[in-house]
């Protein structure tokens, strides 16, 4: 195994995914450092712990990679169970933070078990799918096992609550299941219950301060100075900008912290305004690139299980990142969604990079049999 | 998407199943990034310059910047009132609170060290706000107790605060500037606008909180600063000018006093003082009385001081000629229909002299025994409007405009509107007010030849890069009265202080002084008319009267122990003189050498009568008989007609003394406060009646209150210049 794994290794390492991730990784770390200069002097250290945190990930991925992917297959459920136990562990452990509890602190550090979920709930799907060889349509019966994998952490990430990841969350699940062929009556069945539940969830489900986040995106300027502000001042960072940007450590908006959050959900805003358009031209490519090269490493899996991971791990990068820029250029709501890599955040990071490390494995061991 | 290396796959429906959806799912990812570029296109390149004046406005604010403000100096540039940076302690009670501070404690602390009152400190603390004063501008020793107390919260910002550090000196002219730099009085609130700087609106970039983070303009910080000012005043002359008055106003136990230096070449003021005084670093501590700056605010009426400009203005209209003489015996009918010397009826009243004098008088004369029938007559041959335009054009009646809050003009009513006896009274200085700026102003005019100068107090004024923004340069006013008429009536007030004069205290060795003393009536507002026993003293004049390099108004408000003119506002006219000739090393005079020497002799025997009178000369005097002044006869014999024997006055409260004195007949002059201690001539002397007998006081121990003369002498007591208006003269 341990040759094989060196010579997969040696001969096999993807490094096109490999450079696209380092470079959206320095990128991060140094807009993190602009990001965070205006700031106290506690937060303006943060880009040297995210330099720990990558690292840790960097290992972690390796870890990952060491260990051929058919093993998780095996351990799936396993996963799946941990997963579950750390998510419900948070309302027993985590202290409340901005009234939602959603990390767990271990000694010094602070986990979020939902981060972890996204790709526990990856490998669970593809563990299911690969043992469901099933190829032609599949019925609504057919999604009540994979609808359950997702509704339990689901459930449980929306208590916190959490919309943001519980969104992530389902729309992993949502393109996973888009690979598998579903009825059109399913398809439609399932648009009919979203349009009836959307209202009794907007009234039973959601906390009045996300109805106030989703009504201030659809009217932004009626709430400026409260719940509109912090998509106004994103968009004001992100035109400011213009075509060439501010310039390095320059951003106006993020030095005099008009930008909110701007380590965790804003990089991007801080990035634009500093870089322009041609920054931001620069990391769309980066991170298309890293969507497609993951589909590319899918569709070259040699299995079904392989395949259903990267895509999955395509699909994690995809909604977070196409959720971060939506939220913060104002197509979408604010709804705590970080840009995989580019954001502070120690499980952000470690997750980002454990899914990169799945990406990785399933690549490397495309060939062998 | 390709196969690089294609291998038996035994399921081809799979492969094409993966392949389609891999499609599918490319597709919509490629969807999603034309919706985010497509909106970012849309932001940064099309909105980009629209959001960037967003930015902008949010960001760019017009601030109000607290520039420095300008510094005041002396005409040799000596600091008068500076800015100087302090710190102010502050708290964040919202901060204090998040870091659960006691602030009961933290009040406690502060209150013990900053010396503020502890329940002041702890309402502040215990508001619901971001920012509370807890002391400004305090010391640095008190800062340095305060950062060590470390309480989290409490913090410091550097505040400008106004220091005046010669304290008193110049107090009144300056003004002062409160606690956020803003001038309330005096310069500091007439130049307010120089001196602050450019409070214009500064463009600056601010951060979400609406601090200043960074401002084009900020860098250049002097831009904005105030302009520097310095003063036409003279700091040697004008610390003098304060010793001497407040010297003065208490040795007469006055209410107050005032005085003006000019150069009378230029019209600039050299020094104005008055007392009561005050620390301009703590205004607040003294009661706004002493604070006014009386030389420009208060306006008094002159009295004798007035006649000068009267017998000018007449001169010059040639209504009277220089050697014409005058009848000043009034000669008025009492109610039996006799004579009386020295009361000139005029319609209904009368107007007095009160050492009525038997023969003509010169216009000279006039002056120096400073008669008041004389001063009408004069006025009486200008007439009303001859006077009234006379005294307009030296400047009475109108604020000279000096930038000096609260000045006022006095009051000179129109001819149209004066009594009958308005004429008589204005042309010896009652019935109409002047301030003591106004009196060197008009006494500057004569002494330079009859050319009012522009009076002026601000030399020039200097921007922060150190350019001259604006310079004072002498202006002729008006040509008051002909160069001749003025050198004529400057030789006759040199009389005035010559032997005999009423001015004698005021003349100052080696330079020949001209100048007017003055004793007016206070008018009383409550009753009507006059009071009886208030006055104002006076002494205009300047010197060296040859060539005049300073005019010198004194006046005194209400002395007390003494209310004339000469012995009251004299000497402090003779101190100031004497240090400021000093110290603008103008030489002793030479044309007049001759006459100052006589002079000094003269005076040299009366300073000798004052120090045998003190003990400090053995008192009999065989060697010193010649040289005794004429009033200080010692022969010891029976008074004869018309002559009396000075009394023993020793160990006598001024009141005693007064009274004793006034009983037979003789006039007095004091110096010091307290208790006789020596007089002068010595009791047993035989004196003409009349004659003044020289009061030297002194206070041994505490001074008993009850023995302290607790009203001014009556008018009656006084034998030299005095207008005397009878109660139905009131207006």
């Amino acid at each position: 195994m341990a040759t094989m794994v060196g010579k997969g290794l040696r001969d096999n390492f993807d490094w096109p995914l490999f450079v696209t991730v380092a470079t959206i990784a320095v990128i991060g770390v140094t807009n993190l450092y602009s990001a965070t200069s205006a700031t106290t002097s506690a937060l303006s250290e943060l880009y040297i712990q995210q330099i720990y945190w990558l690292t840790l990930g960097a290992g972690a991925a390796v870890l990952v990679v060491a260990i051929d992917y058919r093993h998780y297959e095996r351990l799936g459920w396993w996963a799946y169970g941990i997963g579950i136990a750390l998510l419900m562990l948070v309302f027993l452990l985590a202290p409340e933070i901005r009234g939602s509890q959603r990390w767990i602190r271990i000694g010094s550090f602070s986990l979020q078990p939902s981060e972890v979920m996204k790709l526990i709930i990856i490998v669970a799907l593809a563990k299911y799918l690969h043992n469901d060889p099933k190829t032609d349509g599949r019925t609504l019966k057919d999604l009540v096992i994979p609808g359950l994998i997702l509704a339990l952490p689901m459930t449980l990430i929306l208590l916190q609550p959490d919309l943001g990841t519980a969104l992530i969350l389902a729309f992993i699940f949502g393109s996973i299941m888009l690979l598998t062929h579903l009825k059109l009556r399913s398809v439609i069945t399932l648009a009919v219950v979203f349009i009836v539940s959307a209202p009794l969830t907007w009234t039973y489900l959601l906390k009045t301060y996300q109805q106030r986040r989703l009504t201030a995106f659809l009217n932004p300027e009626e709430d400026l100075l409260g719940s509109g502000w912090h998509a106004h001042q994103s968009i004001v960072a992100i035109g400011s900008g213009g075509i060439f940007g501010k310039g390095f450590m320059q951003g106006t908006q993020n030095q005099h912290r008009f930008l909110p959050d701007q380590h965790t959900d804003f990089p991007f805003p801080v990035w634009a305004e500093e870089q322009g358009f041609l920054g931001v031209a620069l990391l769309f490519f980066l991170y298309v690139f890293l969507i497609l090269w993951g589909l590319k490493i899918a569709s070259q899996a040699k299995d079904r299980f392989g395949a259903v991971v990267a895509v999955g791990v395509s699909a994690f990068f995809f909604w977070h990142t196409i959720i971060n820029l939506a939220m913060v250029s104002g197509l979408a709501p604010v709804v705590g969604v970080t840009l995989p890599l580019f954001s502070y955040g120690g499980s952000s990071v470690l997750t980002s990079m454990v899914g990169i490390g799945l990406l990785m494995n399933v690549s490397i061991r495309r060939f062998s049999f | 998407m390709s196969d690089a290396e294609p291998k038996p796959d035994p399921d081809a429906r799979r492969r094409r199943w993966i392949r389609v959806r891999m499609v599918v799912l490319a597709l919509a990812v490629a969807a999603g990034a034309v919706l985010v570029s497509r909106r970012s296109v849309e932001l940064t390149l099309e909105h980009g310059p629209a959001l960037r004046a967003m930015a902008d406005a949010q960001q760019l604010r017009d601030i109000r910047l607290a520039p420095k403000r300008g510094t005041i100096y002396d005409r040799h540039g000596a600091e008068l009132a500076v800015s100087v940076e302090v710190e102010s302690v502050f708290a964040n009670p919202r901060l204090m609170r998040a870091e659960h501070v006691d602030v009961e404690r933290a009040a406690s602390r502060l209150s013990l060290v900053l010396g503020v009152d502890r329940a002041r400190i702890l309402t502040r603390l215990r508001q619901d706000r971001y920012f509370v004063w807890i002391e400004r501008q305090v010391s640095p020793a008190e800062a340095e107790a305060v950062r060590r107390l470390d309480i989290p919260g409490v913090q410091f910002t550097d505040e400008a605060r106004r220091f005046y550090p010669n304290r008193e000196l110049a107090a009144h002219l300056l003004g002062f500037a409160n606690i956020d730099g803003v001038g309330i009085e005096g310069l500091e609130l007439s130049m307010e606008g120089r001196l602050r700087g450019s409070v214009e609106p500064v463009p600056a970039i601010r951060d979400r909180r609406g601090r200043v983070v960074f401002s084009d303009q900020l860098l250049d910080d002097r831009a904005a600063q105030g302009d520097d000012l310095y003063l036409t005043i003279d700091k040697t002359i004008q610390h003098v000018a304060e010793r001497e008055l407040a010297l003065g106003v208490q040795t007469s136990e006055a209410r107050a006093g005032s005085v003006v230096v000019m150069d009378p070449r230029t019209g600039e003021i050299l020094a104005m003082a008055n007392y009561p005084t005050f620390n301009p670093n703590e205004p607040s501590r003294s009661p706004a009385g002493h604070r006014r700056n009386r030389a420009v605010t208060d306006r008094l009426e002159p009295g004798s001081t007035i006649k000068p400009f009267t017998v000018a203005g007449a001169l010059a209209a040639n209504v009277i000629r220089p050697g014409q003489r005058f009848d000043v015996r009034g000669n008025a009918p009492d109610n039996l229909g006799r004579p009386r010397l020295g009361v000139m009826a005029i319609g209904d009243d009368i107007i007095r002299d009160t050492h009525p004098i038997e023969q003509p008088l010169s216009s000279a004369e006039i002056l120096t025994y400073s008669s008041n029938i004389g001063a009408a007559l004069v006025g009486m041959e200008l007439g009303r409007r001859g006077l009234y335009r006379s005294l307009r054009r030296f400047g009475f009646g109108e604020a000279t405009g000096l930038p000096l809050p609260g000045e006022t003009g006095g009051i000179l009513r129109h001819h149209s509107r004066w009594y009958e006896l308005d004429l008589a009274t204005i042309a010896f200085g009652q019935g109409m007010s002047a301030t003591t700026l106004q009196m060197a102003t008009a006494m500057s005019a004569i002494a330079n030849g009859g050319r009012l100068m522009e009076p002026h107090i601000i030399a020039r004024i200097v921007d922060s890069h150190g350019r001259m923004t604006e310079e004072s340069l002498p202006r002729v006013r008006r040509q008051v009265i002909p160069r001749r008429t003025a050198h004529l009536v400057a030789d006759m007030l040199t009389a005035v202080t010559g032997e005999g004069g009423t001015g004698t205290e005021a003349a100052i060795d080696g330079y020949l002084v001209a100048g007017k003393t003055g004793t007016a009536q206070k008018a009383d507002y409550v009753h009507g008319g006059y009071a009886e026993n208030l006055f104002v003293a006076s002494f205009v004049g300047f010197v060296p009267a040859q060539d005049p390099r300073l005019v010198i108004a004194v006046v005194i408000d209400e002395p007390v122990v003494n209310h004339y003119g000469g012995p009251v506002a004299g000497p402090v006219f003779r101190r100031i003189g004497e240090s400021a000739l000093r110290h603008l090393g103008v030489p002793a005079d030479t044309g007049g050498e001759a006459l100052a020497e006589l002079e000094r002799r003269h005076r040299e025997r009366e300073r000798e009568a004052r120090r045998r009178a003190r003990g400090e000369l053995p008192a009999e005097a065989e060697a010193t008989t010649e040289r005794t002044a004429p009033v200080t006869l010692v022969a010891e014999r029976e008074p004869g007609e018309g002559e009396v024997l000075v009394p023993d006055l020793t160990g006598q409260t001024v009141r005693q003394a007064l009274l004793a004195l006034r009983s037979v007949g003789l006039t007095f002059l004091v110096e010091g406060t307290g208790q006789v201690v020596a007089q002068s001539p010595e009791p047993g002397a035989v004196v003409p009646t009349g004659a003044r007998v020289r009061l030297i006081l002194e206070r041994d121990g505490a001074p008993d209150e009850a023995d302290l003369p607790t009203g001014p002498p009556t008018p009656a007591a006084g034998t030299l210049a005095q207008a005397a208006v009878p109660a139905g003269g009131s207006r």
